[in-house]
């Protein structure tokens, strides 16, 4: 076990390694940093002069491997914008992101693995067809379009709920509602197709035979052999989630990192940008080897080593 | 079914409730308390405004808590003292102002000239990073020269300098930064202006609260409402839901169909002014690898006569804009009027192509960064006189290097040149002979050079009326026409737009 973990975490490294160059070498590339610092109107000397302040006048791998060791060191630098360490900027943002992620799995956990029981038990039922419309909605329905229409109901004309901001539990809740609503869908849909496989299998067969009760061999025999792949698409999502939405964070104005990468990225706040793709690579590791440990916990047949 | 609707009924009190709870903090409207929230799309990320790069923070915030040596009066377009009691040109380059004895810093201390000098050399020092780099590259440096007066030193004769000092370089407050260069908090960035600090949360939100000892005698007045708070809201209509659910108390650059549906509110006016943003399609008319159709000026010119824009401000630009009858704004210092105007004839563009041996062969590029459903209805009127075009919608970074490189044709753009009022900072976008200079013609790189080598008014207006007629003349840049800014805000709130885009909320008040 402590020999997988120890690959894993090398293998994590190297990924995070591979990530940031990509994006070191893809954001310095694909536009000039200095003419979107300079600003609209600047001229070709303002943009110059920006290039020479900012250091973007050297070459990109210099550039790269200053920042590595910099890096390295636990020194990711300065934002360009705000001018203070992206760590603390990353720090203050990520609560918000984190919390919204947490909501909307919960929201999204919490309807579709009900439903999804309830529509793999009693196959073709009511439950099953309000299943299938909640999968196909989810999954048809962009999730702006979501957004707005929850803002228009809940904060325009019932005032019920805040349409913006992130101060306070109830600018939360529709913002993770239409989160959950992008997985929904995947959840419900897996769950209910694992857990139909699974009770068709003879163990439970044999388990019926025994005399056990049914709720017992749904929850106890069947759901558990059925949460496996569950678990390992809820960890994908889980860690989109934490990487933060741009668009759910930005239609709702709420400070998260997903809003964040989204400033960083079109202002060109390089250090921002490479703190929130080292934050986000890092969720996915932890949140993949996360979920192969869960399952192989939940199915011993599952082995690490 | 009777029992269905009550079931509903008490689930729908009991989420209310329960949404109730939640305890929702969103900071409403509320006249009763004299708090004014606005909204706006670009954040203020750093309390320094020459840090930032947002109208929001340079302008707009930063004349709430900071005052600038002089003041320009929009309505008269008349320059008046607020920081300074006088000023003279000691030379081309050499400006010598005296401070107001009687204005205090938010922390007590007294206004002295070495929070001048330090201001305006902190701006110019080598590694400052000041976010538009072009409103303090003119100047030199400064020094004191007694308790309350110092001198200004420019680079070389900058004849825009007033505009500049009178709209976007504050006063700050001696050693804001301190020793080691650390951004200033809250406490330490204290102004001189009607309201001080009281939070910032950057990229989120900036709270001001009126200091009530603001200096009598300002031209900016006592203005009378007690705290401003600005949030950053980036998308449109959730500032719209945040403006109808009365989470705020105004906006602006509202689209001009969402403006209608405002419009029905009775607690909400919207107005549509015309701002100082023009739209233009500046031609590149330099040599390219094949042929450069746009070097003939018959074809630049009867693009000009195929666009119907009065057309189009009617049907997508909307209430506010006008037609610009030269490429700068009429109220910039300088700005000719008398130029040779294109009004729309497809007849005429027709005409021209023939002549120039391009009556249906002719394909170009439209490259746009911003406003991708004017450009469309702008190649739609090329379309009909048959001129084909391909729309390229780049980034704003993307464009400015495709340009730079030569790969361009018709480059849509806008600008609003900071909102300085002198025609030198339109003419210094397109014709300073740079890379961004797709015309080359060196006769208005000079004149232009020239009017902004000297202070002689007269010379000035001269030169720049030579340089817009030849542009005309020539079409190397067609103004299309100036952006109406929506504004929408609670309908008592007494506000007045202006067209350079600042709105001065130190001029607002509740009715």
């Amino acid at each position: 076990m402590i020999g997988y973990l120890a690959r894993r975490a090398l293998l994590g490294l190297a990924i995070i390694a591979v990530v940031s160059l990509s994006v070191f070498v893809l954001t310095n590339v694909a536009v000039d940093p200095a003419t979107v610092i300079a600003g609209e109107g600047a001229s070709r000397a303002d943009i110059e002069s920006v290039r020479r302040t900012y250091g973007f006048d050297r070459p990109v791998a210099v550039r790269y491997f200053q920042w590595l060791g910099n890096a390295a060191s636990g020194n990711l630098g300065d934002s360009y914008r705000q001018r203070r360490p992206v760590i603390n900027i990353v720090r203050e943002r990520l609560p918000v992101t984190v919390g919204l992620a947490c909501l909307a799995l919960a929201i999204s956990l919490a309807i579709s693995l009900p439903l999804a029981i309830a529509a793999a038990v009693k196959r073709n039922s009511v439950w099953d067809r309000l299943a299938l419309a909640i999968s196909v909605i989810g999954q048809a329905v962009p999730a702006f379009w979501i957004a707005l229409l929850c803002i228009l109901v809940f904060s325009v004309h019932l005032a019920w709920l805040p349409a913006s901001g992130s101060t306070s539990l109830a600018h939360f809740v529709l913002p993770a509602f239409t989160l959950s609503f992008y997985s929904t869908p995947s959840l419900l849909r897996l769950t209910r197709a694992g857990l139909i496989d699974v009770l068709q299998s003879d163990y439970i067969r044999t388990a019926r035979a025994k005399g056990l009760r049914p709720g017992r061999i749904l929850l106890q025999h069947a759901l558990r052999n059925a949460l496996a792949p569950v678990i390992a698409i809820a960890s994908v999502q889980f860690g989109f989630m934490l990487s933060g939405s741009v668009v759910i964070e930005t239609i709702f104005s709420m400070q998260g990192i997903g809003y964040l990468a989204w400033e960083a990225v079109t202002s060109a706040d390089l250090p921002l940008v490479q703190a929130l793709v080292l934050v986000t690579a890092f969720f996915y590791i932890v949140l993949t080897l996360t979920a192969d440990v869960l399952n192989a916990w939940l199915d011993p047949r599952i082995r690490l080593a | 079914m009777k029992p269905v609707l009550k079931a509903c009924g008490r689930w729908t009190a009991a989420v209310a409730l329960g949404l109730a709870m939640l305890g929702t903090t969103a900071a409403l409207a509320d006249k009763s308390s004299n708090t004014f929230n606005w909204a706006s799309r670009y954040p203020i990320d750093v309390l320094d405004p020459y840090a930032n790069t947002s109208r929001e923070a340079i302008i707009i915030n930063g004349q709430l808590v900071w005052d600038t040596l002089i003041w320009r009066d929009p309505d008269s377009g008349d320059y008046k003292p607020l920081l300074a009691t006088e000023w003279r040109w000691l030379d081309d380059t050499t400006l010598e102002f005296k401070l107001r004895t009687d204005v205090k810093w938010h922390n007590g201390q007294p206004l002295t000239a070495d929070d001048a000098v330090y201001t305006l050399n902190r701006i110019v020092a080598p590694g400052a990073k000041i976010g538009i780099p072009r409103n303090v590259n003119w100047i030199k440096g400064a020094e004191k020269t007694g308790a309350d007066t110092f001198k200004l030193f420019l680079k070389a004769p900058f004849p825009a300098a007033m505009e500049y000092l009178s709209s976007v370089i504050p006063i700050m407050p001696n050693n804001l930064y301190g020793a080691d260069g650390t951004p200033p908090t809250v406490e330490k960035a204290v102004g001189t202006g009607p309201y001080r600090i009281v939070s910032f949360t950057p990229s989120v939100s900036t709270e001001v609260e009126l200091t009530g000892n603001y200096f009598a005698g300002s031209p900016k007045g006592q203005p009378t409402i007690k705290r401003i708070v600005n949030r950053t809201i980036p998308d449109n209509s959730t500032q719209i839901a945040e403006l109808l659910s009365g989470g705020t108390d105004w906006i602006w650059n509202v689209a001009p169909d969402q403006a209608k549906a405002i419009e029905k509110k009775e607690n909400l006016s919207v107005i549509s002014a015309e701002t100082m943003r023009l739209s233009v399609i500046q031609f590149n008319t330099r040599d390219t690898e094949t042929t450069n159709p746009l070097k003939d000026k018959r074809v630049r010119q009867a693009i000009a006569y195929a666009i119907d824009r009065d057309r189009l401000i009617k049907s997508m630009v909307g209430a506010g804009a006008e037609i610009p009858l030269a490429a700068c704004y009429k109220t910039q210092f300088g700005c000719e009027q008398n130029v040779k105007q294109y009004p729309f004839s497809a007849d005429t563009a027709k005409k021209l192509l023939a002549e120039a041996g391009h009556a249906d062969d002719l394909t170009l590029d439209i490259m746009a960064f911003r406003s991708r459903d004017w450009s469309a209805a702008v190649a739609g009127m090329l379309n009909r006189v048959g001129i084909k075009t391909t729309i390229n919608y780049v980034s704003y970074p993307a464009g400015q290097e495709r340009h730079a490189k030569n790969q361009d044709q018709l480059y849509f753009q806008d600008n609003g040149w900071f909102s300085i009022n002198d025609a030198s900072a339109a003419l210094d976008s397109f014709f300073v002979g740079d890379s961004m200079d797709s015309t080359q013609d060196k006769e208005i790189t000079e004149w232009d050079r020239a009017a902004n080598s000297t202070t002689d008014a007269a010379k000035r207006k001269e030169l720049f009326s030579k340089s817009l007629k030849k542009i005309a003349e020539e079409m190397y840049l067609l103004p299309l026409w100036s952006h109406p800014n929506v504004h929408a805000f609670r309908t008592d709130l007494d506000f007045k737009p202006y067209p350079d885009e600042n709105p001065r909320f130190y001029f607002a008040k509740w009715k």
